[in-house]
């Protein structure tokens, strides 16, 4: 595309929701008149999920999630907090600190992507050691498919009993359907925050830090010494 | 990046003498026209927020920002 200035297909037409019964009803009438449906948070995945096969005959449509940027409600008793899908990562932080509170995902692209696109891309951030993978955060996920609404009527942080659908859900890249809300782990935010940064001459010996930090005698010293904890 | 000529021509065999491969700088993007499809346009239009089929929305929404 640098060098032609043309994509191979494009969509052929741009879509924006901003309710799960608006999902509904796309995809109701996408299987009725035969049309491909891409949602689209903030278009920053690397793994090609955006990618548009070059000869698809079908009118393909992308929907675009980033009206769907409410926080719905934050419960502080249980810590969680009920977001649509499409909230940029920045402004999430942002809306979920004037309650107080955090997420903690934080992936690189976290001023571009999507609550919705780190479940549907099963992200990972810089913070996971902390706060976790986006799997670890997700609490209960709020899916529009074809056959269907999805979603988990137990919202509690951790249940033992039966399969968790989750799992047909994070990483699906698009392909089941839109998620539409989703309700997260969030924790109270942080006092202070402190960036430090430790400069090593060479990788092989980053690497034996890292690696005795996590397995070896470091772990005692690292659970010590609060500070270096997050290393 | 004073290096950096330097090192593409030794390290990737950058030949920036050839001129075979330059590009034109960038003009208008481009689209195909849009595979349309009136009756799930009509279905939808009033029941979602919004459904347009702009050009560079078209192209904005047809790739990652990787390109991919």
């Amino acid at each position: 595309m640098l060098r032609t200035s043309k994509l191979e297909r494009c969509v052929d037409y741009v879509v924006y929701i901003t309710s799960h019964e608006q999902a509904e009803f796309l995809i109701k009438a996408a299987k009725q008149f035969n049309v491909v449906l891409i949602p689209f948070g903030g278009g920053t995945n690397v793994t090609q999920s955006l990618m548009l096969e070059a000869h698809e005959k079908r009118t393909i449509v992308s929907v675009d999630m980033t009206r769907m940027n409410k926080i719905k409600w934050v419960d502080k008793n249980n810590m969680m907090a009920s977001i649509e899908a499409g909230i940029i990562g920045k402004d999430m932080e942002k809306e979920l600190s004037k309650y107080g509170v955090m997420c903690g995902h934080e992936p690189d692209s976290v001023e571009f992507s999507s609550l919705g696109g780190w479940v549907s891309t099963r992200a990972s951030g810089m913070k996971k050691n902390r706060y976790g993978n986006i799997d670890d955060i997700v609490i209960s996920i709020k899916i529009a498919t074809p056959i269907g609404t999805f979603q988990k009527t137990q919202n509690s942080p951790r249940v033992s009993s039966g399969p968790d659908i989750h799992e047909f859900i994070l990483g699906h890249e698009g392909n089941f359907g839109i998620i539409t809300e989703v309700i997260v782990k969030v924790k109270p935010l942080p006092e202070k925050k402190i960036y430090e940064s430790i400069l090593f001459h060479d990788l092989e010996v980053g690497i034996k830090f890292m690696y005795d930090g996590t397995y070896g005698f470091m772990q005692l010293e690292c659970r010590s010494f609060g500070r270096l904890a997050s290393v | 990046m004073p290096k950096f000529k330097e090192w593409a021509e030794n390290v990737l065999g950058l030949d920036v003498k050839d001129q075979s491969n330059w590009s034109e700088p960038l003009k208008d993007l481009q689209a195909d026209p849009p595979l349309e499809n009136p009756e799930f346009v009509e279905a939808v239009k009033g029941k979602i927020d919004e459904i347009n089929s702009n050009k560079y929305s078209r192209i904005f929404h047809s790739h990652g920002h990787t390109i991919q």
